[in-house]
């Protein structure tokens, strides 16, 4: 039951996307699933780094909640005639408690993704550490998009995601999602092939 | 004397030069960049929406203003976007002509055989 937790609490942050953004920018991120929620707010002093906060709600983890405090950090930015690619990695610490304990929960991540207009790709690795034990989960996605939208119409991707994470009996997970960007909002939503579902709310600022 | 000079100041105080700043962005390929570029020129135009155009096919980002803008603080502002401004063009325009005070009436001119 715990690693079903430590799943659902890896699974909740995979769609870290844009953890730094513009100068003076904010960004609300939610995600929903049955058994889980996740709030994170962020704000960007500068275009190299950005500080969030976050809270994660798991119900199948005897009721567990953290909330950390941290900082995502752009390493570096790769600027073609028409891509980019970026570097970028991630320090959180905080407070954990659930039904049976409390303490130290801390999230570190490495994370690169490079997007055209058309297609998108991202990886990353994210360390979780909690109750003194410490687990990694990969991620890979490849995304490409329908059509070519332009300046304040609507995007779409569809997305393909692969998970492995290690204390989930050893099998990727594969889950297909659809992403929508129109303005300054963005949502995403998917199911993997066991069913289970998650939807996803980004609004920048 | 004293009409001549009342005309010409009103003439001049009735014209409004904007300059529309064209900027070459790499990179720029979503929807982010256009919030970023629109939120860092927003305090140099009127109206984001109408003002600011982000053209995503040819990484153009175009900027109507009536303020002062320098090559270093347009570049600035690009790089708080995340970005890099490679070329910048200027192209002066006036927007509100003194059509009153310039007309010239209309005359119709008949040419008798």
């Amino acid at each position: 039951m715990k690693y079903i937790g430590i799943f659902f609490l890896l699974f909740n942050l995979n769609s870290h996307s844009h953890p730094v953004i513009y100068k003076d920018g904010w960004v609300y991120w939610a995600n929903l699933a049955p058994d889980m929620n996740s709030m994170r707010v962020s704000y960007t002093p500068n275009p190299k780094y950005s500080i969030e906060v976050n809270s994660t709600w798991l119900q199948n983890l005897n009721k567990y909640r953290d909330y950390t405090l941290g900082v995502n950090y752009l390493f570096k930015r790769w600027l073609s005639k028409s891509s980019q690619g970026n570097l970028y990695g991630a320090v959180h610490g905080g407070y954990y408690k659930d039904d049976t304990s409390d303490g130290f929960a801390g999230h570190a991540m490495l994370m690169a993704d490079w997007e055209s207009r058309k297609h998108y790709t991202a990886a990353s690795a994210m360390a979780y550490h909690y109750n003194d034990d410490t687990k990694i989960k990969y991620t890979a996605r490849y995304g490409l998009a329908p059509y070519v939208a332009g300046m304040n119409t609507l995007q779409t991707w569809l997305i393909a995601q692969v998970e492995y994470f290690e204390a989930n009996d050893k099998n990727p997970v594969f889950t297909p999602m659809i992403r929508f960007f129109y303005k300054n909002v963005l949502w995403e939503t998917g199911a993997n092939l066991k069913g289970d579902y998650s939807l996803t709310l980004m609004v920048h600022f | 004397m004293k009409k001549l000079m009342l005309t010409l100041l009103c003439l001049l105080a009735s014209i409004s030069v904007a300059e529309e700043i064209r900027v070459h962005v790499p990179g720029m390929v979503c929807q982010m960049c256009v919030q970023g570029m629109q939120k860092q020129f927003k305090s140099a135009v009127e109206n984001v929406e109408k003002d600011i155009a982000v053209d995503l096919d040819t990484k153009m980002v175009t900027v109507k203003t009536k303020k002062k803008l320098t090559d270093e603080d347009i570049k600035k502002r690009v790089q708080n976007a995340g970005y890099n401004a490679e070329k910048i063009i200027r192209v002066a325009k006036i927007e509100k002509l003194p059509i009153k005070a310039l007309e010239v009436p209309k005359r119709e001119i008949i040419i008798k055989k």
